[in-house]
């Protein structure tokens, strides 16, 4: 996947649309062009030759093409709106999916923020790119092409003295804002420092309390000074720029007068065609000033997307294919000369081979690092062994497919969690499952005082205990066939703890269970499994 | 510079940059002024070409016209340049003034707002503020006294155009301001849902690991999908109104075209009106609709420097400091304590703010109140169980924030001045910054290496690639915990303060280093010691232990207090 491939998609996903938009901004280009000949032919041929017959018709022609112009472009940007927010959301649910997939390790080497990065800022910046870059500046290059054309079909003169200047005035914009961008960017680095400052002194406050003597104050003003001295070399190229253009303009609007007057018409322009020529060279220098500005957006915006394709580069595990029919009836829970070692080599599962039948429950203990956690990643698929088997009833539990993980597992983590749901949602994790079944759930772990299904989660309303204890509802709604406990009572205080043993025993009774324990009660009928 | 003034008026700004905010006015009242009389002059040139004069007069006027754009821009330069350093004048006078505050607020104020809000309001409130005024002074030229300039000079090239072209300008400004309720409505709606997907994407992206191995990320990412969905069309809402809204302005605004083209042709027909004032009523009204349609910007201005303004203007008051430095003190001194009690529940009720953090549940710990004395030179330690407040009471001592009941030094109350503190808190509190500054903090009296070897650290720091010139970094990746504790140590005991105080100093760090830093910590003859630690073998050295108990304490030398207690305190 690559964002390429992802626009690519889009577009052929939705041909009328792409189709739609490219002709709604040739149009736009060409409709621009309409209003300065129909002035033409209204100064030259109407008001020069006293047609007032004409004059209501033209007057209207001329109206009626303004209109058009302006409704174009209402249309161009709504359409360019919708086709920006299709392929960012292309490009988003891509970028999911990519997750869904990515290998184990890519997790423990990016946290969730950094990769929302991608999501957010990232994507955001290729939206920007593809509007405010590559869009805007072809329909610039377009404009001028075409604005150059009506100024050759007046004076071909006037067209090659426009064309040699305007490379030199392109030149010009791009230095300008060269030189400004290169000043923003020093600026902003500095405002970096001067934030990161702020931060750290409200961070630090005891300490600037305590000891400082006006020293942090000095080192922060000092920063300050060279942030608006950065910032007024940048304001300075900012001031410069539209004055600069705006005298070459009306420069070149001058010479065009002057070489139409001087004996006899060097030009050979009638009234109207300099009247509309003086419009169209207005029109000229809005896109030549554009020009600088889209570059930098594409030279900032090329950024994010090469970020993003750096994501879709991440490897990602094999598919999860693998299907197991739910009305078996004997379950096997096998290890087979299981091996597992992590990325920087260190071996943590050395050929353990290991069954569990039926309803058997068993509950691993160790030394911390002699690999409980692993092995219990390794039953429930997340890890792949790198080398044996672990298999469910003969099938390779990572490559089991969601469906079938669906009903075989129930996992209570060390750590609850929770996805901003509402309790129901919360408990059936998006199941179909009743109310009242939520409600005995509930009941069992004993948060009956839980009234409202339907209102968000919170979880600052509920206890370390209390957060566990939902978790363990969740499991028990699943109706799941192996069961997976991992240390959850490792941060519960005693009471809640021995109340919790209390619901698994009845919850776990016709299930497998694999569970981790370093300390308190273990299950009934389950067997210790030493480790290390 | 006057830290003094009261930056949290607006005046104050203007105040302060007189010069500049004058010249400003002049060059952009000629700027906007003289921009409307160019299309005028430019149709003067025209008329001269189309009327055939002779070519003398014609440049002459090219030359004026050429000339009076040159002077324009000038200004236009001058006012552009001005109007932009104003701002970062402005923003540079707030940025300072609020670093003063910040530094002058008690610090109970930041234990109950929450950091992240503080840096908002003075980092980018701050930006947006100083944006936004300046914003407001040049754009209420720019966009409203230009367009009156324009409209003023169409009224002397024709009456009776301007006046029917005029209904259309004003029905695009009346226009403006119908849809901006719709669209303010529109673009929070997208807003708030935008910041409930970026939610929901943490979310999958947090809990993907849990998610798959309960075989259930496909059902997350279809419910991601869905809110994707939502927001595009929600985007779509907000974002097609609103690049539709200039267009629409400028289309009701052309239709006035229609009028100058037929009316101005007509009277053009029957030379009453020449060609040139007909292209330069033209090129005018053109740009008459361009400015019109902005009218809305500076609408929105306005309500986000209101908003920003609302939000960093309590950080902008001029504040004294709370506490002065007590300095001279005599050669013999002792600090003694009499009903000295304090609890950070009590700073709660004295913080202005509303949206202090939610009270917790459990009832405020409260200090017994104590009485105790320590002389010049003693170290005091002091122990205790969890939760009996040894913390609270270092926290109590260092002047950060205010105690109740009575502390005196030399029969001085310590509420206004106090003597200089060395406090070694449990956090560990690293700057971005040298090592050795990490350690004296600007403080010019001290011995840097002293301070090192009385903390344990000289010779780790001897290895370090850069010494005490090493850069450390905020994230703290390239100290070790026991590293971060002996440096907070040494910044405490940097120019041996009269006052030093250190909770639980000795963590992390093995006992061979304890013992040394405990003999050097003897050698502090013009100090007073306070030393949280549970520690027998330290406790047995100090002078004088202080014990909490819940509700309770015991103070006296250490065989006093295991008498006493009739048992030992637990490590």
């Amino acid at each position: 996947m690559s964002v390429g491939i992802c626009i690519r998609q889009y577009l052929f996903r939705h041909k009328a649309q792409t189709a739609c938009a490219a002709l709604l901004i040739t149009a736009a280009v060409g409709a621009a062009l309409v209003p300065p000949q129909l002035l033409r032919v209204i100064v030259d041929s109407i008001l020069e030759n006293g047609r007032e017959d004409q004059l209501l018709v033209f007057a209207l022609l001329y109206t009626g093409s303004y209109l058009l112009v302006g409704l174009l472009g209402l249309c161009k940007e709504a359409l360019l709106v919708c086709v920006s927010q299709g392929i960012s959301k292309e490009i988003r649910i891509s970028m999911l999916r990519h997750i869904n997939r990515l290998t184990y390790q890519n997790f423990t080497r990016y946290d969730s923020a950094s990769l929302e990065a991608y999501f957010n800022n990232d994507v955001l910046a290729i939206d920007r790119l593809i509007t405010s870059g590559v869009v805007s500046i072809s329909i610039d290059l377009f404009k001028m092409i075409g604005i150059l054309f009506l100024i050759f079909l007046f004076s071909r003169t006037f067209g090659l003295i426009v064309l040699a200047f305007l490379p030199l005035l392109a030149w010009l914009a791009l230095i300008i804002r060269r030189r400004m961008f290169n000043a923003q960017i020093k600026a902003r680095s500095l405002e970096g420092t001067v934030n990161h400052l702020v931060y750290e002194n409200v961070e630090n406050m005891e300490a600037v309390k305590l000891y400082d003597q006006g020293h942090s104050s000095r080192k922060y003003k000092n920063v300050l000074e060279e942030h608006f001295t950065a910032v007024q070399t940048s304001v300075f190229y900012d001031a410069i720029f539209p004055p600069i253009m705006e005298i070459i303009k009306d420069l070149v609007i001058a010479a065009l007068l002057l070489l139409s007057g001087f004996r006899g018409n060097l030009l050979g322009m009638s009234v109207g065609a300099v009247v509309s020529t003086i419009s169209l060279v207005t029109d000229l220098f809005t896109p030549v000033e554009n020009l600088g500005m889209e570059l930098q957006t594409i030279q900032k915006s090329m950024a994010g997307l090469a970020r993003v394709n750096q994501f879709f580069a991440l490897a990602e595990d094999e598919e999860r294919t693998q299907h197991m029919e739910h009305t078996e009836e004997n379950l096997e829970l096998r290890f087979e000369h299981v091996f597992f070692s992590y990325e920087n080599g260190e071996e943590v599962i050395t050929d353990f081979n290991f069954s569990l039948q039926g309803t058997d429950k068993v509950t691993l203990q160790g030394r911390s690092g002699a690999g409980k956690s692993t092995l219990m990643k390794l039953a429930y698929g997340l890890l792949k062994p790198t080398a044996g088997r672990v298999m469910v009833n003969g099938l390779d539990t990572c490559l089991l497919s969601d469906e079938s993980r669906a009903k075989l597992f129930g996992i209570v983590y060390q750590e609850p969690f929770f996805s901003g749901g509402t309790i129901y949602e919360e408990l059936s994790m998006h199941r179909d499952i009743a109310e009242e079944q939520v409600r005995e759930a509930l009941a069992l772990v004993g948060l009956q005082r839980i009234g409202d299904l339907h209102r968000r989660f919170s979880a600052s309303d509920y206890s370390t205990g209390e957060l566990s204890l939902l978790n363990i509802a969740r499991v028990i709604l699943s109706d799941c066939r192996i069961l997976f406990l991992d240390e959850m009572n490792a941060r519960i205080d005693p009471a809640t703890a021995e109340l919790i043993m209390k619901i698994m025993n009845r919850a776990a009774a016709d299930k497998m269970v694999l569970s981790i324990n370093h300390y308190g009660n273990l299950l009934e009928d389950s067997s210790v499994l030493k480790l290390g | 510079m006057n830290t003094n003034l009261p930056y949290d008026k607006i005046q104050t700004y203007f105040k302060e940059n007189k010069r500049l905010v004058v010249v400003l006015a002049v060059t952009d009242f000629l700027f906007n002024a003289l921009m409307c009389l160019i299309p005028v002059v430019q149709g003067m040139a025209v008329n001269a070409f189309s009327a055939g004069k002779p070519f003398r007069e014609l440049a002459l006027l090219v030359l004026s016209f050429a000339g009076l754009v040159l002077f324009v821009q000038i200004n236009r330069y001058a006012k552009r340049y001005l109007g932009r350093s104003f701002g970062s004048r402005i923003a540079l006078s707030m940025r300072r003034a609020s670093y003063d505050n910040l530094v002058h607020t008690e610090m109970s104020y930041f234990q109950h707002i929450s950091k992240g809000d503080i840096l908002n309001k003075i980092l980018s409130d701050i930006a947006d503020a100083s944006d936004g005024i300046t914003k407001m002074t040049t754009e209420c030229f720019d966009t409203i006294v230009l367009l009156a300039g324009y409209v003023i000079t169409m009224f002397f090239m024709d009456i009776q155009i301007t006046c029917i072209v005029m209904i259309f300008v004003l029905l695009s400004i009346l226009s403006s301001k119908a849809f901006k309720k719709l669209i303010y409505g529109y673009t929070k709606d997208y807003k708030e849902y935008l910041s409930c997907t970026k939610d929901l994407t943490l979310t999958c992206l947090t809990n993907e690991l849990n998610y798959r191995s309960l075989g259930v990320n496909g059902v997350f990412r279809a419910k991601y999908e869905q809110s994707q969905d939502i927001l595009e069309k929600k985007a779509l809402k907000s974002m097609v109104l609103q690049s539709c809204l200039e267009p629409i302005y400028s289309i009701v605004t052309w239709l006035g075209l229609f009028f100058i083209i037929f009316l101005g042709g007509r009277r053009v027909l029957r030379g009453t009106l020449s060609i040139g004032v007909f292209s330069a009523f033209l090129s005018t009204y053109l740009l008459v609709a361009q400015k019109a349609s902005r009218i809305g910007r500076v609408y929105g201005w306005y309500q986000n420097l209101k908003v920003s303004w609302v939000r960093c203007r309590p950080y902008l008051t001029h504040k004294e400091p709370i506490c002065s430095v007590l300095k001279d003190l005599p050669s013999d001194y002792c600090l003694e304590a009499e009903k000295f009690t304090f609890s950070f529940a009590d700073l709660e009720k004295n913080t202005i703010s509303t949206t202090s953090k939610k009270q917790s549940e459990e009832p405020a710990f409260r200090l017994p109140p104590l009485r105790f004395q320590a002389k010049k030179g003693q170290i005091i330690g002091v122990c205790g169980m969890v939760h009996t407040g040894k913390s609270t009471f270092l926290a109590a001592l260092s002047g950060l924030y205010p105690y109740q009941g009575s502390l005196r030094l030399n029969g001085r109350e310590l509420h206004d001045k106090r003597p200089l503190t060395g406090y070694c808190s449990a956090e560990n509190l690293v700057f971005e910054d040298t090592l050795s500054y990490n350690v004296t903090m600007g403080r010019e009296s001290g011995d840097l290496r002293q301070a090192l070897e009385d903390a344990g650290f000289y010779e780790e720091v001897q290895e370090f690639p850069n010494r005490e010139q090493q850069v450390l970094s905020h994230s703290l990746v390239n100290l070790s915990g026991g590293q971060q504790k002996r440096l907070m140590l040494a910044r405490a005991l940097y120019g041996r303060p009269p006052l030093i105080l250190l909770d639980d100093p000795f963590q992390s760090i093995d006992r061979r280093q304890v013992e040394q830093i405990m003999q050097r910590l003897k050698t502090y003859q013009d100090s007073i010691i306070f030393a949280v630690t549970n520690q027998e073998f330290l406790l047995e050295q100090m002078d004088q232990v202080l014990e909490l108990r819940d509700g309770s304490y015991t103070f006296g030398t250490y065989e006093e207090i295991r008498a006493n207690s009739g048992r030992e305190v637990r490590t």
